[in-house]
């Protein structure tokens, strides 16, 4: 297919596709009216897929009642970063971040209140509520997967912290607005508000295996919808997964500046390295950017927290302050994402 | 021992006489010396100008491996802010001629920052009418088209 761009030359449309990945998704959305054609090609499944997937980024957002706050994209580290009120307001009164990074642009929200989860598109500004889950315990909790082979998002809901042998899954997208209820085959009990990731299809998080409480890794792969356990190596008993060099990783308990990553989920084989500085900070441990660095904020702050960014290779510490809001309108809590990505999704 | 060389011919039948692996950035060409060793590859169109260009790209780029390892000619912060100034000095209609070429060409890197550049010039303008008056693109919506777009995609960060 060609289409004319500039007079006396013949332009592809396969080029202008690939030069309009490459314009920050707030301009796909201004300039989707230029013409048919790039309407089309930006509206494209296709396209929509592939969207911002090479340009990985830390955000930060914090919710305080129905408002919201959102840093920019940050890709380098001054002394402050600006953060923004979030033009739209959350839908549930408490609402807070499910302990996820964001997952092909797409961020989960539980709603005490309501128990409705949503997932919200920071980019589109798009909230969808979902369907109560219907468990069977009072408490849950609720990990957003992508199945990169298909361009599925799919939503888990599990019990907390107690024995499940069957979950609820929700599909982005399907039409169907409804949980299906998946069988976990493994006797296991989510943890209390766990931490979970979702690496190259596959979710991870704590567990307990049994009444002694061992605590195991749970995943759960996206597409098939098989869930498998994992067995950690005896050092860690920590309760923050990360994703470190596209690995799921955790720090050990004795030795704070051993990370062990997960080799390979089959042979329950986890390999570690050793830091020069422990990885305990007295901020929490949010995550690990692209680049490697981990992003450390405070535990439930008073005042305007600063944010800590800390290269383990190099050795080397920053902090950086927020900056366009008054501290006190800020949450009490600012979840870090250090994997965003724009995301053309719609919700 | 001397470097290999071979003659690219420009649409202009001017011919730009490369060393190999220069060229052999450009998967297309790669393709073609094995096929055709000695041989001049006429590349019909791709006018002198664009084709001088090109060449000017990969040589910047080419990665030398003298027997003694591989070494870039240039570190990789250095190639960066050269490709930036090298797509910088060029105008709108001839970078998209560039951008063409090496689409043709298959030379991945300058792909890149061609099309960077195009989005960058794009990402600046104030609104589609000068996106339209500088790419020379036809509008096809009506105004209340665009404006019901324009509504619809209004994203807030």
């Amino acid at each position: 297919m060609k289409k004319q761009w500039t007079s006396g030359s013949w332009f592809p449309s396969e080029l202008i596709s690939e030069i309009l990945l490459r314009l920050p998704a707030k301009s796909v959305g201004r300039f989707r009216c230029v013409s048919k054609l790039w309407l089309s090609i930006t509206t494209d499944p296709c396209f929509i897929k592939s969207f911002g997937t090479t340009r990985p980024s830390l955000i930060l957002c914090s919710i305080k009642g129905h408002d919201m706050f959102v840093t920019p994209s940050i890709r380098s580290y001054s002394s402050s970063q600006p953060i923004h009120r979030y033009p739209m307001k959350v839908p549930g009164e408490y609402c807070y971040f499910s302990r996820m990074d964001s997952v092909h642009g797409l961020i989960c929200i539980e709603d005490v209140d309501s128990k409705m989860p949503r997932v919200w598109n920071p980019t589109t500004g798009q909230f969808l509520p979902l369907p109560k889950p219907n468990m069977s315990s009072r408490h849950v909790n609720v990990f957003l997967g992508y199945d990169p082979v298909e361009g599925k998002h799919k939503v888990v809901c599990l019990p907390y912290k107690k024995t499940c042998y069957v979950c609820r899954v929700f599909t982005l997208g399907s039409g169907k607005e409804s949980w299906r209820t998946v069988k976990t085959n493994l006797k296991h009990r989510c943890c209390g508000h766990a931490s979970g990731q979702c690496i190259k299809g596959v979710i991870y998080y704590l567990a307990s295996s049994n009444q002694w409480d061992d605590t195991v890794i749970m995943s759960f792969d996206v597409r098939s919808e098989m869930f498998r356990m994992i067995e950690l190596p005896s050092g860690i008993h920590d309760d923050v997964l990360i994703t470190y060099e596209g690995r799921l990783a955790s720090i050990d308990e004795d030795n704070d500046k051993r990370l062990w990553s997960l080799e390979d989920a089959d042979k329950h084989k986890w390999s570690f390295q050793d830091f020069l500085s422990p990885l305990h900070r007295l901020f929490e441990l949010q995550g690990s950017t692209h680049a490697g660095e981990f992003i450390y904020v405070p535990f439930n702050f008073p005042k305007p927290p600063d944010i800590e960014v800390f290269d383990p290779v190099r050795n080397t510490r920053k902090r950086f302050k927020f900056e366009g809001i008054l501290d006190k309108e800020l949450g009490h809590n600012v979840k870090a994402f250090p994997n965003h990505i724009e995301s053309l999704m719609p919700l | 021992m001397s470097k290999k060389m071979i003659v690219l011919k420009s649409s202009e039948g001017v011919s730009f006489v490369v060393e190999e692996a220069v060229a052999r950035q450009s998967k297309i060409i790669s393709f073609l010396v094995e096929e055709f060793p000695d041989r001049e590859l006429p590349l019909t169109n791709m006018t002198s100008e664009i084709l001088r260009k090109t060449i000017e790209y990969c040589k910047k780029h080419v990665v030398e491996d003298d027997g003694g390892g591989d070494s870039s000619s240039s570190s990789s912060g250095d190639l960066k802010e050269w490709d930036v100034k090298f797509v910088a000095e060029i105008d709108q209609p001839r970078l998209m001629d560039l951008l063409m070429a090496a689409n043709y060409l298959d030379i991945p890197s300058l792909l890149d920052v061609t099309c960077q550049k195009v989005a960058d010039t794009i990402a600046a303008c104030n609104d589609e009418k000068e996106i339209r008056a500088t790419f020379n693109i036809e509008n096809d919506f009506t105004e209340e088209e665009v404006e019901a777009i324009r509504m619809e995609n209004q994203y807030p960060i």
